[in-house]
């Protein structure tokens, strides 16, 4: 019997900037059905899931939900008519009861107003209970409990709030084996009781597990939609890469006789990472590989010294080092530039010219700590123009600029400081098409002299036509090293999913 | 799974950092009680609690602001604008009745409207209440222009001097009221929601939780406590004077900080704020009664605050490592 629609999604576009997160993309939710979302990051899932829980409101399309159209001015809106969402990030209350994080908003209350904790408490300890979690933790804070359980809690919240859509990003990141089981087990008692679920996750294995449908996203559009029978890993794989893309710049594989400007060897930080090693010589560009929250950040961040690791030795110019702080690795020449340039890269408010000189301000004070203003300028105009970074004035706020002249701005102040190994975090995240060209030419140019680059980044076409040699992670563990001459798309793709094909085996 | 098990019914209850204050409390009574004769005594215990009446009212209301991430330095000035008026109609001998209704009405206005500033107009609470506590202030001395209000009838004494039921007035007052404020921030909705907004005002929203709403009723309480609280003042002092509040935001911020509500909002209790009112008032009635010169008071009141929240950071440091001891336990069992 054909199962009846529950949402309707119809041609939903949304663009932030100049980036094309969602392109036309149409979809269709039946009841009781589990649906899965693919795609590599950045394809426009958590941009789709938002607007869908009415966090996010779509450029043009429409939705039907339950046969009526809808629009949503909020995510009130959406969880009103039974749209429930738990973001990978939860929003919840922290210092207050699980009981109250169930009820709050929605309260038990006796005729004369007043708040019925008896009946409060039977109705959480019944919502735990069927997420199998011991009742007693209902007089706990969230702020006591695990990650995962915090997770789970918030899906018994909207389990009891009865909702017709549920909407689970990433669920299993944070979770225990065990808790995955009890998920599961809930998942399929939500199907046959109507509930439809709506379920991001990278691992391709639990999908199988419990999904109906799957619809696989691509640079924000729809690329295929399979029934559960028809899909395999190798057509998913396939349909996430597969695309076409064309690359006018290509980095030139030279033999390199350099000895390593960095040597990482058997790096492990429990529960975060294991076993990474890896080695980089100057002028090599090394792409990291691997999905969100496998691991790629911390291992950088233990070789400029934010976050240590537990064991491993990391080498820097044949010297073993052990950065304490950012600080430290500056000083040796190991500069990061992190992903997220608004929070931590830039000085929003403040003039191009001081988020350039920001860093350099000691080197171009004279003995008694006096900025000296005229090689400061003109140390800042030399970079701007060896960058072409458009700007009204040098003394415009950085906000003002677009993603990608701002992204300059951040790699500028990096380079004004000299460095011998450039850790780039997703360096063209979020920037339009034309500008991502011009960084991938400085990256380029960067290499030739001399610089070793790690390049971090979770677009495949990026890391193929950059890197020398590419590193894949899949949850903590390597599962991959690759000169670039061996590797294709769909290689990399499948050691990131985790799915260790005997066929093709890493080359590690 | 054990089925027969019935889950002890859930209440909101104050968390181990009040009980902290509380036990300090008692150890500090103790201490008191050995090195000091007079400590003891029916009459101290009396001066003690009804010189700190009208503080322990105001810090129910700040607990609640504080509780919301907000803060209100404005009440001494509010507390002093209702005074003058309260002394005004006790000096043309208006009904009681009338005076105290117009005191709380008049403390909730100033409330309400600090409520909107920091709602509506988005001005941070310690910014926009130090704007309203100078403007308030001005007011003060333009109200009684160089002369005191002195001499005021003895309408309200009842509340600090007098006894009912052979107990001191203060015990009876303070007991109502902070049961009133318990039940409101236990079992009313309403009360429930500061919690709410206090952690998050972003799943207050989601939850159907109006996080503006919210805040502009504990301002709003807190004001009127505040126009309670002037009707205590004239009935103990029974006189306005030009400083009258100058030390009430300060003292009633520092009682609720060492009860035990976090500066960040979201935690705290009426009940902690209680012990914490009466340890600073023990403490400095303390520092006198050893014969320790009275300058010492503000230092060690400042000592005080700044230890609470040292204590609040080792709470929270003890239970992320809890935390991370039971994950590594997991971790180990996989």
């Amino acid at each position: 019997m054909e199962k009846s629609s529950l949402l309707k999604i119809e041609n939903i576009s949304k663009s932030f900037g100049g980036v094309q997160a969602l392109d036309n993309v149409s979809l269709e939710i039946k009841k009781g059905e589990v649906h899965a979302i693919v795609g590599e990051n950045g394809a426009g899932k958590s941009t789709l899931m938002k607007i869908i829980a009415g966090a996010l409101q779509p450029d043009s399309g429409r939705l039907e939900f339950e046969g009526n159209s809808v629009e949503f001015e909020g995510p009130r809106d959406a969880s009103q008519i039974g749209i429930a969402i738990v973001y990978q990030e939860p929003i919840f209350f922290r210092e207050l009861s699980v009981v109250e994080n169930i009820y709050l908003g929605e309260e038990i209350r006796q005729n004369r107003g007043t708040l019925d904790w008896n009946s409060m408490t039977t109705g959480a300890s019944e919502a735990v209970k069927k997420m199998g979690l011991p009742v007693d933790i209902i007089h706990k804070t969230m702020s006591e409990l695990m990650l995962g359980t915090q997770q789970l809690v918030l899906i018994a919240r909207s389990i009891h709030k009865k909702a017709k859509l549920l909407i689970l990003d990433e669920p299993t990141a944070i979770l225990s084996q065990a808790e995955t089981e009890i998920l599961f087990n809930t998942i399929k008692t939500l199907k046959e009781q109507g509930v439809s679920i709506l379920y991001i996750s990278h691992r391709l294995e639990e999908i199988f597990q419990i999904a109906d449908r799957i619809t696989v996203l691509r640079d924000g559009k729809k690329v295929e939609d399979f029934a559960i029978d028809e899909a395999s890993e190798d057509k998913l794989v396939l349909s996430m890469t597969g695309r076409n893309f064309s690359f006018d710049l290509k980095k030139e594989l030279k033999d390199n006789n350099k000895t390593p400007i960095l040597e990482v060897e058997h790096l492990s930080r429990a529960g975060v990472y294991q076993d990474i090693s890896f080695s980089i010589k100057p002028g090599e560009i090394l792409g990291f590989y691997g999905l969100v929250g496998a691991g790629r950040s911390e291992v950088m961040q233990a070789v400029y010294g934010e976050l240590p690791s537990d064991s491993g030795a990391i080498k820097y110019k044949e010297q073993a080092i052990h950065p304490h702080n950012s600080l430290d690795a500056i000083e040796k020449g190991i500069i990061y530039v992190p992903e997220d340039r608004r929070h931590y890269g830039l000085f929003l408010i403040r003039a191009i010219q001081d988020n350039l000189s920001a860093g350099i301000l000691r080197r171009i004070s004279n003995r008694i700590g006096v900025i000296n203003g005229h090689k400061e300028l003109e140390k800042v105009q030399d970079q701007m123009q060896s960058l072409k970074i458009k700007a009204g004035s040098i003394f415009a706020p950085v906000s003002s600029l677009s993603g990608g002249n701002q992204q300059k701005v951040v790699l500028g102040r990096s380079l004004m400081l000299n460095p011998d190994l450039l850790i780039l975090d997703e360096p063209t995240h979020g920037i339009d098409v034309a500008t991502k060209n011009e960084i991938h030419k400085l990256i380029y140019a960067l290499a030739e002299k001399n610089i070793a680059i790690i390049l971090i980044s979770s677009e495949l076409p990026e890391v193929l036509a950059l890197a020398d040699n590419i590193l894949v992670m899949h949850e903590g563990s390597m599962t991959g090293y690759l000169p670039r001459g061996k590797a294709d798309e769909e290689t990399i793709l499948r050691l990131a999913l985790g799915l260790h094909d005997k066929k093709k085996t890493a080359v590690v | 799974m054990n089925k027969s098990s019935r889950v002890r019914p859930y209440i909101p209850k104050p968390s181990r950092r009040e009980y902290f204050t509380i036990i300090i409390l008692v150890i500090e009574i103790i201490i008191f009680s050995i090195v000091s004769k007079n400590f003891l005594s029916a009459n101290n215990l009396e001066t003690v609690l009804r010189n700190s009446t009208d503080l322990a009212v105001v810090s129910i209301g700040m607990t609640m602001v504080m509780v919301l991430g907000g803060i209100d330095i404005s009440v001494g000035s509010a507390l002093g604008v209702v005074a003058i008026f309260v002394g005004w109609m006790l000096q043309r001998e208006f009904n009681p009745v009338l005076i105290g209704f117009v005191a709380v009405l008049l403390g909730t206005i100033i409330g309400v409207f600090n409520g909107f500033l920091v709602t509506k107009a988005k001005i941070p609470a310690i910014i926009a209440t130090l704007g309203i506590s100078n403007i308030l202030r001005a007011a003060i001395f333009g109200m009684l222009g160089g002369s005191w209000l002195t001499g005021l009838p003895q309408v309200f004494t009842l509340f600090t001097k007098g006894h009912i039921l052979g107990l001191p007035a203060p015990v009876i007052l303070l007991s109502i009221f902070y049961f009133i404020f318990w039940v409101f921030l236990t079992y009313i909705p309403a009360g429930r929601h500061i919690y709410a907004v206090g952690n998050s005002a972003e799943a207050s929203t989601l939850s159907g939780i109006s996080a503006t709403r919210t805040q502009i009723v504990a301002f709003g309480l807190l004001g009127s406590l505040v126009g309670f609280s002037a009707l205590i003042y004239v009935g103990r002092l029974a006189s306005v004077e030009i400083t009258v509040g100058n030390d009430l935001a300060m003292a009633s911020i520092a009682a609720v900080v060492v009860g035990g509500t976090s500066v960040k909002g979201g935690k705290g209790s009426v009940i902690g704020t209680l012990a914490g009112v009466l340890f600073i008032a023990i403490m400095k009635n303390g520092i006198v009664l050893l014969g320790i010169p009275s300058l010492w008071e503000k230092a060690v009141v400042g000592v005080l605050i700044i230890l609470s929240v040292v204590v609040d950071l080792v709470f929270t440091q003890r239970s992320e490592r809890q935390k991370r001891e039971q994950l590594s336990k997991q971790r180990m069992a996989i």
